[in-house]
């Protein structure tokens, strides 16, 4: 038989990397917080809902706390990065050259810079969609809001992303 | 591009689209190269966002983990909480408190039923026999076994006044047995209950004899109290009422994890009937006193858990799995384990 322990070991193996992910993209690459408040959420999970939330229940009450810590953490630094003038660079076809190890770092700080840009309800509404693969349902739940009110975020998280890389392309 | 449909291509690359919408945009991204890129685009932000790399690995997994399973007194995980969070740590010599309202309306309580119980001794010092007659007391006695309200005799202000004084002095004794300290001349909880085991630490004490001379004030101090009749059996009933709810989750939860569908033979499950046949009749017990005390809550949550431990202590040794899994689904649907869970949780913090 498996423990309460060993359940809540299975979930935080499962779900703390991507969690930490998730909150590394949406703190906008700070990853010693992302990771602090990752480890958060799991404290407040174990110590206090663990054992008395439905089955299946957990990884949404995960996301939506950790989300509530990330807004926190908003509301503290009243701060939002820019898009970087380099946002065009990230889009261009790759290049195959000895740096693409570097490349890909400097991409993935690009993705960072970009996903900065966007409000945080689209910004998390793309984010659970394309990384945690999230249905507009599950979103809603996560984000206490409506499908319809995800749609349209997700929908104009992917547009303003993609209007201001042409702008950039273009300039 | 002019054809506005990039809210439905998003919806269609997100699989959000009933099928037949589905095949008609496909249709038009086929005839429209705009939307193909539109398209493209958004997939080339999906493989970019998806493709990031967290900067954790198996190891800080592992770590974390460990932090977060740690107990909540260990420093290494509430070092950093304490310094940012809004909790507040008061570093007291024996470990960390954690601010709680709830601790400290408990606290306040307490302090105020302890004046309560001072002032209502000095009180009786200074007018001996004038709150309870020798009759009162005995029917109070009397009514300690039984289970209905109704039948205890009439409470006064004063007496309940001085049940909850004792109460609240009974409650100060049990943490004072708690931590070791021993006094006498203190009142005695009863320890009678059929509820569970007494959980007096001390020798038993004699047989009190009914209608025998007049009580001295020590002798009063031994007795039990209307009001203070009835809340010292509210405290047992949750005593018991913890035991029973943590041994009863502990079974629902071990037949819970019961793994059904291995063909030919069912579970054994002579363990978990067992233990439901153990438990079965003291939630029996549980649940009239709950019904009697009023206590609907309990009374309640022991009446949904009853049929379910019924049917576990009915079953065979080994039973088929389909009966096991309708009992399985049932402790599902109810929600019983989390409900206990936070039942057992909220007696616990009562008592504390």
């Amino acid at each position: 038989m498996v423990s309460e322990d060993d359940e809540f070991t299975m979930l935080f193996l499962d779900f703390y990397p991507s969690l930490c992910r998730f909150l590394e993209c949406l703190l906008g690459g700070r990853v010693a917080l992302a990771h602090d408040l990752a480890q958060e959420s799991f404290l407040q999970l174990h110590r206090t809902a663990w054992g008395s939330l439905p089955p299946g229940e957990a990884r949404f009450w995960l996301y939506r706390v950790a989300r509530n810590f990330a807004i926190n953490e908003f509301r503290k630094a009243q701060t939002r990065h820019r898009l970087l003038d380099r946002v065009v660079e990230v889009m261009m076809p790759r290049r195959r050259n000895p740096e693409e190890e570097y490349e890909a770092q400097e991409r993935q700080e690009l993705v960072l810079d970009m996903l900065q840009s966007l409000p945080e309800d689209q910004r998390t509404a793309l984010l659970l969609r394309e990384q945690e693969e999230l249905s507009y349902r599950e979103i809603g739940e996560v984000m206490n809001a409506s499908e319809s009110k995800v749609k349209v975020d997700i929908f104009r998280a992917r547009t303003a992303l993609r209007e201001r890389w042409s702008k950039h392309s273009s300039g | 591009m002019n054809c506005d449909r990039m809210e439905e291509i998003s919806r269609l690359i997100d699989g959000e689209m009933a099928p037949a919408e589905a095949r008609l945009v496909e249709r038009h991204l086929d005839q429209c190269a705009g939307c193909r890129q539109v398209r493209a685009d958004f997939l080339t932000f999906r493989r970019q966002i998806t493709n990031y790399q967290s900067g954790v690995d198996a190891v800080a997994t592992r770590q974390a983990l460990a932090k977060v399973m740690s107990p909540p007194g260990d420093s290494t995980s509430t070092q950093r909480r304490a310094n940012r969070g809004p909790r507040r740590h008061f570093p007291l010599g024996l470990g960390q408190i954690r601010f709680n309202p709830a601790f400290v309306t408990a606290l306040a309580l307490l302090l105020t039923g302890t004046i309560a119980f001072v002032i209502y001794r000095s009180h009786q010092e200074s007018r001996p026999g004038a709150s309870l007659s020798p009759v009162g007391r005995e029917s109070a006695v009397n009514s300690s076994a039984a289970t209905s309200p109704s039948q205890s005799p009439a409470v006064d202000g004063s007496s309940i006044r001085a049940g909850l004084a004792e109460h609240n002095a009974e409650t100060s004794n049990r943490k004072n047995r708690k931590s070791g300290s021993r006094e006498s001349g203190t009142i005695k909880r009863k320890s009678n209950s059929p509820l569970g085991p007494p959980r007096e630490q001390g020798p038993p004490k004699p047989p009190q004899v009914r209608n025998s001379a007049p009580p001295t004030y020590a002798r009063m101090n031994e007795r039990v109290m209307p009001g203070g009749n009835q809340l010292s059996l509210a405290i047992d009933l949750e005593g018991g009422n913890l035991r029973h709810l943590e041994q009863s989750e502990l079974l629902l939860r071990a037949f819970r994890n019961i793994r059904v569908g291995r063909k030919g033979g069912g579970p054994d499950v002579s363990y978990e009937r067992r233990r439901a046949q153990q438990l079965v009749y003291r939630n029996m017990l549980l649940r009239r006193e709950a019904d009697a005390t009023g206590n609907v809550e309990v009374a309640t949550l022991l009446g949904s858990l009853e049929p379910i431990l019924l049917d576990i202590a009915n079953l065979r040794a080994r039973p088929r799995n389909e009966e096991v899994s309708v009992i399985q689904d049932r402790v599902e649907r109810q929600s019983l384990v989390p409900l206990l869970q936070v039942s057992s949780m909220a007696v616990v913090r009562t008592n504390e």
